[in-house]
């Protein structure tokens, strides 16, 4: 259990952050169940309530559906998942920029980085 | 659940609690919070009928507080198990004063908790003495739970296993009180924190909305709250 949350942002937020990744890199397909809300409470040692309304914000999103008696299942359709790749990964890419800027390195530079690290990851 | 309305209770030699207002509602896990001295013991006993207040009243759901024993299980900060005492022994009074007490989920807390039901209490460490205790008060069937100081004097790595326990044993339609001085280890859990200082509520917020409001963990509002209440005093 427990897992590295940071205390200063709203702990739902980053739940379904963790969730959201996993149906963006297909961990989790269409069709697939979740697992219940008192499972990851324990799995990541956060309050029950916290989970639910995560669930509840993917449910409202349409990523997910619960389904009263068998469970919630991934229901994202294609176009769901290419908006939600593209907001996210304009976020990451936005944090990206701004770090490689901060560091004082240049485009071009950051480019070469780029060619570098993707082979090695 | 749980109903508070203009408490109060004073004792003659130090502060006791000032005018207390607070409904705490199913389903809720509330973190009781402030230093040592600010109430929150005394808050408690009034809660459990061990204290009578001098103005205002409790009810728990309909219930007095000396009429609702069979709905509310407590761990008091300090632990009153004789020391002689087995868990299996333990087990048995547990079942003989609570219809409600729930033996099957005790084993499997106290297995959980790697502990031996033969073992006598006089030969566990402080840590598994709390555990021990713990896993009573949470194999209790019951609508209101209140854990008084449940971290105090334990290891961090037991910390850990302490949070899982209770949040693999409450029911979630329940409702639970923890008091701590032990922000950090224990935020997770809360829904809702309330700050207590010289007998009074200085704060009742919703966590996630502390938290997306200030920008800040529970814990750090907490030392930044409680910090800047020093500092008015050192002024004074």
């Amino acid at each position: 259990m427990s897992y590295a949350f940071s205390t200063d942002v709203p702990i739902y937020l980053q739940i379904m952050d963790i969730f959201q990744g996993d149906i963006l890199s297909g961990r989790l397909a269409r069709g697939d169940q979740l697992p219940s809300v008192r499972e990851v409470a324990m799995e990541y040692g956060v309050n029950p309530n916290t989970v639910q309304k995560a669930f509840y914000e993917m449910d409202r999103m349409e990523l997910t559906k619960s389904e009263r008696t068998s469970g919630r299942f991934v229901i994202a359709s294609d176009e769901l998942i290419k908006s939600l790749r593209a907001e996210k990964s304009k976020e990451a890419l936005q944090e990206f920029v701004q770090k490689m800027k901060s560091l004082g390195i240049g485009r071009d530079d950051t480019l070469e980085l780029i060619e570098k690290g993707w082979m090695e990851e | 659940m749980v109903n508070v309305t203009n408490l109060t209770r004073r004792y003659h030699t130090r502060r006791g609690i000032e005018n207390i207002n607070l409904v705490l509602n199913e389903g809720e896990i509330i973190g009781l919070l402030g230093p040592n001295g600010c109430g929150k013991t005394t808050l408690i006993k009034l809660i459990m009928g061990l204290l009578q207040p001098d103005e205002g009243e409790i009810r728990i759901g309909a219930f007095h507080p000396n009429e609702a024993y069979s709905m509310v299980s407590y761990l008091p900060e300090q632990t009153y198990l004789g020391v002689w005492m087995t868990m299996d022994e333990a087990f048995s009074i547990f079942s003989s004063f609570y219809q409600d007490f729930n033996r099957q989920k005790a084993e499997q807390m106290l297995a959980d908790f790697r502990l031996e039901l033969k073992q006598p209490l006089k030969t566990m460490s402080k840590g598994m003495q709390e555990k021990a205790h713990l896993t009573l008060v949470m194999s209790r069937d019951v609508p209101f739970y209140i854990l008084d100081e449940p971290m105090s004097g334990i290891d961090p790595a037991s910390r850990e296993s302490i949070l899982e326990g209770i949040l693999r044993n409450y029911n979630p339609g329940s409702t639970l009180l923890i008091s701590t001085h032990l922000v950090s280890d224990v935020e997770m859990l809360f829904d809702r924190v309330i700050f207590m200082d010289e007998g009074t509520i200085r704060l009742d917020r919703q966590v996630e909305e502390l938290r997306s409001e200030e920008g800040k963990s529970v814990d750090g509002y907490f030392r930044q709250f409680f910090g800047s209440l020093k500092g008015e005093s050192y002024v004074r």
